[in-house]
C-alpha cells in the first residue's frame, strides 16, 4: 500500500496552484450551467439514470461532465468502495484490513482526494502507474492485494475518468495504518498486456463481458487461487480470502456455476439473491451492493456470456439442492440446532428454506447453507449480513453472535448442513471460537 | 404512489416502496393493532397475514407486496378459524401484557388454515419466531389445542 510524505510546504504550494487550475474551469462550467438551468443549479441533483447521453443538453456534452459520469461507473464496475471503505468507516477513507497467507496484513488506503491522507496529491501519471503497473506516488510500490494486473485493462483514458471522479468525492482526513507486509519496489506487474484487446473471432457481448470480468471486475482476485502466480491463467475455480470461500464459479456444472441458468445468474449478480442458490454474503454481498448493482442489466448479461465460456474446473464441494416440496415433507429433528433454527432462523427463512417474505430469504440450493465445512454458514450466523435494493431499501439478517454460546451456533450449522444440505455438518466448537474472535478483533 | 390491499379494499397511498409494511399500517392507515416489537423480524409481533401466510410486517417494504391481500388482525371479521381461535383464548386466557398477543394469534390462525390439526410439535414450530416476555407460550398452546377442539391439556 502506499503511504504518503509528511506535510511539504513547497508541494503544498504547488498542488494548491494546480489545483486552482483544474478548479476554475470546472467553477466555469457550473457557473454555466446555472445561466443555462436555474432550476437544476446543484450538479448532484441530476439523477445520473436517468439521463440520456444522446441528448443534446449542454450538461451532458460537456467533456468534464461525461469523464466524471464514465468514471463513476467504471468506479463501480471496479468495486473500489468495497476495499476502500472500511466497516463503519467514512466513504472511500480506507483502513480495511486484509490477510496475505504467510505474510502479514495490508490496510486499503484513502482514496479520497485530501491532500495529505488520501489521494490528492497524485498526479495523473501517478494514478494511472498506480492503477495499471502498481506503482504510485513518489514510485512506491503497491501490494497485489489491490488488483491492478487486472485494472490494467482499462486504458489510461478510463483510468483518468475514475480519478475525475474520485476527485468529486469529498476529502477526508483518514490516515491509514501502515501495514505489516513489505512490498518488493518496481513493477511487479506480471500483465504486460497492453490494456483490452477484443478478440475479433468473439461476438462484441463476450468482448465485453470478459473486459468487465478480468478487468475492472477483477473477479479472480478472489474466485482464483492461481491469480497474480506468474505464468498461471485464473482458473476461477475458487479459493479463501480473508477466511471466506470465494466460490468456484468456473462452467462446472457440479461445483461451478454450470447448473445456473442465465436469468439466475444475472439476478444474482445485479440482485445478490436468487431463488435455488441462496443469497450472497461476507464480501460478495458488499460487492454486488457498492458496485454490481449499479451496473445496467446489459453488461450484466455480457459478464454471463463471458463467464459461461470459462473452461470447467471441478473443484471444491457441490451445493446439495433439495427443493422446497421436499423439505416441506421432512420430519421435524429433535435436535439442539433444530430447535435453535426453529426459534431464530426460520421466523424469516422458515423451516423449508423457502423464506418467508422474499426470494432474498430463502436458503435451499446455497452453497452457504448446505457445504459441509460451513465456513462462509458461520461467519453469516455471527455476524449477519445486508443486501440493498435501489427501490425496496435494506434486506439485512442480524447477527447471532451475542447471546448464543460457540456450541449453539456449532450446532445450528450443523443442522442447517443436514436439514438443507441432507449431510454431516464438520462445524466444530472450536471453529466457531475461532471466527468469534476474529470478529471480536475488527 | 403505492396501491395495497388492506383487510378487503384497495387503498392508493403516498408512501415510499421502501417503507416497511408496518409503518403504513401503524402510521399511515391508523390500523394500531399490530405491535411494534424488535424491528428486526426476530419477535413476532409485527405479524400480518400476506395471502395468508403470515409474515412480518416490520421488515416488509410496501414496494415488493404488489396485489397480495394483507389481512390485519383488525380484519378478521369474515375468517371462521378466528372465532375457534377466540373462542380458545377465552377458555385458556394466555395472555398477561399482550403485547405479542396480535402476532401470536395471526400466526396461529395461520397454522390452523394450513393444518386442520396441528400437533404439538407443529405448533411449536409454527408460533417459534413469536416472543412472548410474559412466558405463556404453554397457555398459549393449549389455546390453540381448544381452538381445535383437542381435549387434551398439558
Amino acid at each position: 500500500m502506499v503511504y504518503f510524505i509528511r506535510f511539504e510546504l513547497k508541494i503544498l504550494l504547488a498542488i494548491g496552484i494546480m489545483l486552482g487550475t483544474i478548479l476554475s474551469p470546472l467553477q466555469q462550467v457550473f457557473a454555466d450551467e446555472v445561466q443555462i438551468d436555474p432550476k437544476q443549479s446543484d450538479p448532484k441533483q441530476s439523477d445520473p439514470k436517468q439521463s440520456d447521453p444522446k441528448q443534446s443538453d449542454p450538461k451532458q456534452s460537456d467533456p468534464k461532465r461525461v469523464q466524471i459520469k464514465m468514471g463513476e461507473y467504471l468506479f463501480y464496475a471496479s468495486g473500489c468502495q468495497t476495499c476502500h471503505t472500511a466497516d463503519n468507516g467514512k466513504f472511500l477513507a480506507g483502513g480495511r484490513g486484509f490477510k496475505i497467507k504467510n505474510q502479514g496484513t495490508v490496510y486499503a488506503s484513502n482514496i479520497t482526494p485530501d491532500p495529505e491522507t488520501g489521494i490528492g496529491r497524485y498526479t495523473d501519471d501517478e494514478f494511472v502507474s498506480a492503477l495499471r503497473d502498481g506503482v504510485g506516488y513518489k514510485g512506491r510500490s503497491l501490494n497485489p492485494v489491490m488488483p491492478y494486473s487486472a485494472y490494467r485493462l482499462m486504458d489510461r483514458d478510463q483510468i483518468l475518468a475514475i480519478k475525475a471522479y474520485l476527485d468529486q468525492q469529498p476529502a477526508v482526513v483518514n490516515k491509514v495504518i501502515k501495514g505489516t507486509v513489505t512490498v518488493p519496489a518496481g513493477n511487479q506487474n506480471n500483465n504486460t498486456n497492453d490494456s483490452f484487446e477484443e478478440d475479433p473471432q468473439k461476438s462484441a457481448k463476450w468482448n465485453r463481458g470478459k473486459f468487465l470480468v478480468e478487468g475492472p471486475g477483477h473477479c479472480a482476485s478472489c474466485h482464483s487461487s492461481t491469480d497474480g502466480v506468474k505464468g498461471k491463467t485464473p482458473d476461477y475455480s475458487g479459493s479463501i480470502v480473508n477466511g471466506w470461500v470465494a466460490y468456484n464459479i468456473s462452467s462446472d456444472g457440479d461445483t461451478g456455476i454450470g447448473s445456473w441458468s442465465d436469468k439466475d445468474l444475472q439476478q444474482y449478480l445485479s440482485k445478490g439473491y436468487v431463488e435455488g442458490h441462496g443469497a450472497a454474503v461476507g464480501p460478495m454481498a458488499k460487492l454486488i451492493n457498492d458496485g454490481l448493482s449499479h451496473l445496467s442489466q446489459e453488461d450484466i448479461r455480457a459478464m454471463v456470456v463471458y463467464l459461461r465460456s470459462l473452461p470447467p474446473q471441478e473443484k471444491g464441494e457441490a451445493p446439495a439442492n433439495i427443493p422446497v416440496e421436499e423439505l416441506q415433507n421432512t420430519e421435524p429433528s429433535h435436535s439442539h440446532g433444530s430447535h435453535l433454527f426453529a426459534a431464530l432462523c426460520a421466523s424469516c427463512h422458515l423451516d423449508n428454506g423457502a423464506g418467508r417474505q422474499g426470494e432474498y430469504e430463502s436458503l435451499w440450493g446455497s452453497k452457504t447453507a448446505t457445504l459441509t465445512q460451513g465456513t462462509n454458514l458461520i461467519k453469516v450466523i455471527l455476524e449477519g449480513s445486508e443486501l440493498k435494493d435501489s427501490k425496496l431499501g435494506s434486506f439485512s439478517m442480524p447477527g447471532f453472535k451475542d447471546g448464543y454460546s460457540d456450541q449453539d451456533i456449532a450446532d445450528i450449522a450443523n443442522y442447517v448442513i443436514a436439514h438443507f444440505g441432507n449431510r454431516n455438518g464438520h462445524v466444530t466448537v472450536e471453529q466457531v471460537k475461532k471466527e468469534r474472535a476474529l470478529l471480536n478483533m475488527k | 404512489m403505492v396501491e395495497l390491499n388492506i383487510n378487503n379494499k384497495i387503498v392508493r397511498l403516498d408512501v415510499s416502496d421502501d417503507m416497511p409494511l408496518l409503518w403504513v399500517l401503524r402510521d399511515v392507515m391508523g390500523l394500531t393493532g399490530t405491535k411494534y416489537g424488535c424491528g428486526i423480524g426476530e419477535c413476532g409481533a409485527c405479524t400480518v397475514h400476506l395471502d395468508g401466510k403470515p409474515v412480518r410486517s416490520c421488515s416488509l417494504p410496501v414496494g415488493s407486496i404488489g396485489n397480495q391481500s394483507i389481512i390485519t388482525i383488525e380484519g378478521l371479521d369474515n375468517d371462521p378459524i378466528a372465532q375457534k381461535i377466540l373462542d380458545g383464548w377465552v377458555e385458556k386466557q394466555p395472555t398477561q401484557c399482550g403485547y405479542c398477543q396480535p402476532g401470536q394469534i395471526m400466526a396461529a390462525i395461520a397454522l390452523l388454515h394450513e393444518k386442520e390439526k396441528p400437533s404439538k410439535e407443529e405448533i411449536n414450530r409454527a408460533l417459534s419466531g413469536h416472543v412472548c416476555r410474559c412466558g405463556m407460550y404453554q397457555r398459549i398452546r393449549n389455546a390453540i389445542k381448544v381452538a381445535v377442539g383437542s381435549t387434551e391439556d398439558e
